[in-house]
C-alpha cells in the first residue's frame, strides 16, 4: 500500500466514484463528481473503469508527497502542476518520483479539476461508493497533513500513451435545458426570462446546489413534495432559483422550472461565482 | 385504476408517473405496487428511482432509449393498476419518544406558541399512528402523512443551525425524525434514544407504507434504551 501526504489540502478535497444510485429510496443523495466528463477523462487517460474513484479537487492550492513513485493525471480545472521544477498540463501523464512533491495552484479557470491515478484509491466504501458524504461516509473532505492511501497499479502507462489537449473551459456559455415540469405553470414573460435571460452565479453554493442572483417573482401556489435530481432548476416561493447539484436530497417542496442534462451540470459547475451564462432550452429527442 | 395517471420524460434519461397532486394513501400503495414491480422486470434498465406523494421518478440506466421505455412503462402501469393489486404486509411500529422537558426544553417554545398543556400535547401526538410514505430530505428522514391539525404550526422563518439527531419535530402540517444533526426548520418536541442512520446504514426496519406511533417514554426509560446497544424492534411491532 502506497500514500500521498496532503501538506496542503485545499478548500474541499474529496473521493468521488459514480456515487449511490441504489440508495436513493433511503433518502441518500446520489454523489459523484461535479464534472462528470473532466472525471470520466481522468479515468479514460488513466486507463481505469469509468466508475473508479477519483481525487476532487475544489480551487487548487494542494501540495502532496508522494510516499513512492505515482503516475498519475489532472482533468478539469485549469491549474498549474509542477514537480521537480517541472510544470505539466492538465491532462498530461505525470511521473511523480518517490518522496517527491507535486504542486496544483490555485486555479486559473474553473472550479473541480480530478485527480486519477495509476492505481486504485483506498477508503472507506459505503453503501457500494467511496463518494464522501457527511453523515455517511467517517470523512467529509481531507484536512492539511493527513495521508491518502492507494494501491498502485502493477504495470506501468507508458508515456506517449496520453495525448489529450489541455481543457479550455467557455466563458458566458449557454447551457442547454429540458423544461421541468412546472415549466408551464409559469407566465410567457416568465418562460421568456428562463429561456433567454442572463443568469449569474451567487456565492451561495456548495455540493448540494448552486443559488443563481436573479430572481423570477411568481405567485404560483405551493406544490408538495416530488423527486428531485442532479440537474433540477427549482423556484423557491420567493422567487429564487437554485440548481441542485451532485449531494442534492433526493426530494424537494419546490416548483422544478427546469432539468439541466448531465452536460449542462458540469459545464455549470465550472463557472464561478458571479460568472454569467444562459439557458437554451431544448425538447427531449423523440 | 383508482387515478388518472400520467407518464412523462423530464429529461432524455429521466422518467416520471404523475399521480393527481394529492397526498393520499390510495396513491402511495400504487407507487409501491408499481415500484416493486420495476424493481423486479426492470432492473437492469434503470439507474435510480425517487419517490415523493404522487410522483415516481426513474432515472434510466445509460444507454436506454427514453421512448421505449415510456411505452413499456405504460403497459407495466395499465396491468397494474387495471389489477387492483396492491401491495400488503405493511407492519405497525412504535417509536419510544421522551417528551421530557429536562430532555427537551426547545418543547415549551412550541407549546407556548400553541397554548397547550404538556400532557393534552403527548395525548394527541402519541394518539395516531404515522404512514410512512417515503424517505427524502435526509438519508433516513421520513416523509410521514397524518399530523392532527390542532398541531402544526409553521416552520421557523429562519432555521435552527443545528437540530441533533434523533430530535421529533414539527413543521407545518409533518412531524418526523430528524436522523443525523442538521440545520432545520422545524419546532423540535422529543427525542427517541433509537439511532436512524449510522455507519452507513438504515438502523430502524420501517419501510414505506408501514404505520408509525409514537410512544411516550420516561427520562430513565430514555436513557436505558439510549445505553443499549441492540434496539430489538420486536417488543416495539404492533399486532407483530
Amino acid at each position: 500500500m502506497a500514500k500521498l501526504k496532503l501538506e496542503k489540502a485545499g478548500i474541499l478535497t474529496t473521493i468521488q466514484d459514480l456515487g449511490r444510485p441504489a440508495y436513493a429510496a433511503l433518502g441518500v443523495p446520489l454523489s459523484g463528481p461535479m464534472d462528470k466528463n473532466s472525471f470520466l477523462l481522468a479515468n479514460h487517460l488513466m486507463r481505469k473503469s469509468p466508475a473508479d474513484a477519483c481525487l476532487e479537487i475544489y480551487m487548487g492550492d494542494l501540495e502532496m508527497v508522494f510516499d513512492s513513485l505515482c503516475q498519475l493525471v489532472v482533468t478539469g480545472a485549469s491549474c498549474k502542476i509542477c514537480c521537480e521544477n517541472k510544470s505539466y498540463h492538465t491532462n498530461e501523464l505525470i511521473e511523480v518520483p518517490k518522496g517527491k512533491k507535486l504542486t496544483l495552484s490555485r486555479f486559473r479557470n474553473g472550479q473541480w479539476a480530478y485527480l486519477a491515478i495509476n492505481g486504485s484509491f483506498l477508503s472507506q466504501t459505503v453503501m457500494g461508493s467511496q463518494s464522501f458524504y457527511p453523515g455517511i461516509t467517517r470523512k467529509s473532505r481531507f484536512s492539511a497533513g493527513e495521508e491518502v492511501l492507494y494501491q498502485a497499479s502493477q504495470k506501468n502507462i507508458p508515456p506517449l500513451h496520453a495525448k489529450v489537449k489541455p481543457s479550455i473551459l467557455t466563458y458566458s456559455p449557454v447551457l442547454p435545458a429540458f423544461k421541468g415540469p412546472s415549466f408551464s405553470l409559469l407566465s410567457p414573460n416568465q418562460q421568456a426570462k428562463l429561456n433567454t435571460g442572463i443568469f449569474t452565479l451567487s456565492t451561495e453554493q456548495n455540493r448540494m446546489g448552486i443559488h443563481l442572483v436573479e430572481e423570477i417573482t411568481h405567485s404560483l401556489k405551493e406544490v408538495i413534495t416530488t423527486p428531485v435530481y442532479p440537474g433540477t432548476v427549482q423556484l423557491t416561493s420567493s422567487g429564487k432559483l437554485i440548481v441542485l447539484m451532485l449531494d442534492a436530497q433526493v426530494t424537494g417542496g419546490y416548483h422544478r422550472v427546469l432539468q439541466l442534462p448531465q452536460q449542462s451540470i458540469g459545464t455549470l459547475a465550472q463557472l464561478r461565482p458571479g460568472e454569467n451564462f444562459r439557458f437554451q432550452l431544448i425538447d427531449i429527442p423523440k | 385504476m383508482n387515478h388518472p395517471v400520467q407518464i412523462i420524460a423530464i429529461s432524455s434519461d429521466i422518467l416520471e408517473i404523475h399521480w393527481p397532486e394529492k397526498i393520499s394513501e390510495g396513491i402511495l400503495f400504487e407507487i409501491l405496487a408499481i415500484k416493486g414491480i420495476i424493481n423486479e422486470k426492470w432492473a437492469g434498465k434503470i439507474l435510480r428511482m425517487c419517490q415523493g406523494y404522487q410522483v415516481l421518478g426513474i432515472q434510466l440506466a445509460t444507454g436506454q432509449d427514453a421512448t421505449t421505455c415510456i411505452s413499456e412503462l405504460k403497459s407495466v402501469l395499465e396491468e397494474t393498476l387495471q389489477s387492483g393489486f396492491i401491495p400488503s404486509g405493511f407492519r405497525t411500529w412504535k417509536l419510544p419518544v421522551c417528551y421530557d422537558l429536562k430532555l427537551v426544553p426547545e418543547l415549551e417554545g412550541y407549546l407556548k406558541k400553541k397554548s397547550i398543556g404538556l400532557e393534552d400535547f403527548i395525548e394527541i401526538h402519541t394518539e395516531n399512528s404515522y404512514r410512512l410514505y417515503f424517505y427524502g430530505f435526509l438519508p433516513g428522514f421520513m416523509y410521514l402523512g397524518g399530523l392532527e391539525k390542532k398541531l402544526h404550526i409553521p416552520r421557523k422563518a429562519t432555521p435552527d443551525r443545528k437540530i441533533p439527531a434523533g430530535s421529533v419535530a414539527i413543521g407545518g402540517s409533518q412531524t418526523g425524525v430528524y436522523p443525523m444533526d442538521s440545520p432545520g426548520g422545524w419546532y423540535v418536541v422529543g427525542r427517541t434514544p433509537v439511532s436512524f442512520f449510522s455507519e452507513g446504514g438504515l438502523r430502524v426496519p420501517f419501510r414505506p407504507g408501514d404505520a408509525i406511533r409514537f410512544e411516550s417514554i420516561s427520562l430513565p426509560y430514555f436513557k436505558e434504551l439510549k445505553r443499549k446497544e441492540n434496539f430489538s424492534w420486536k417488543k416495539w411491532e404492533e399486532n407483530g
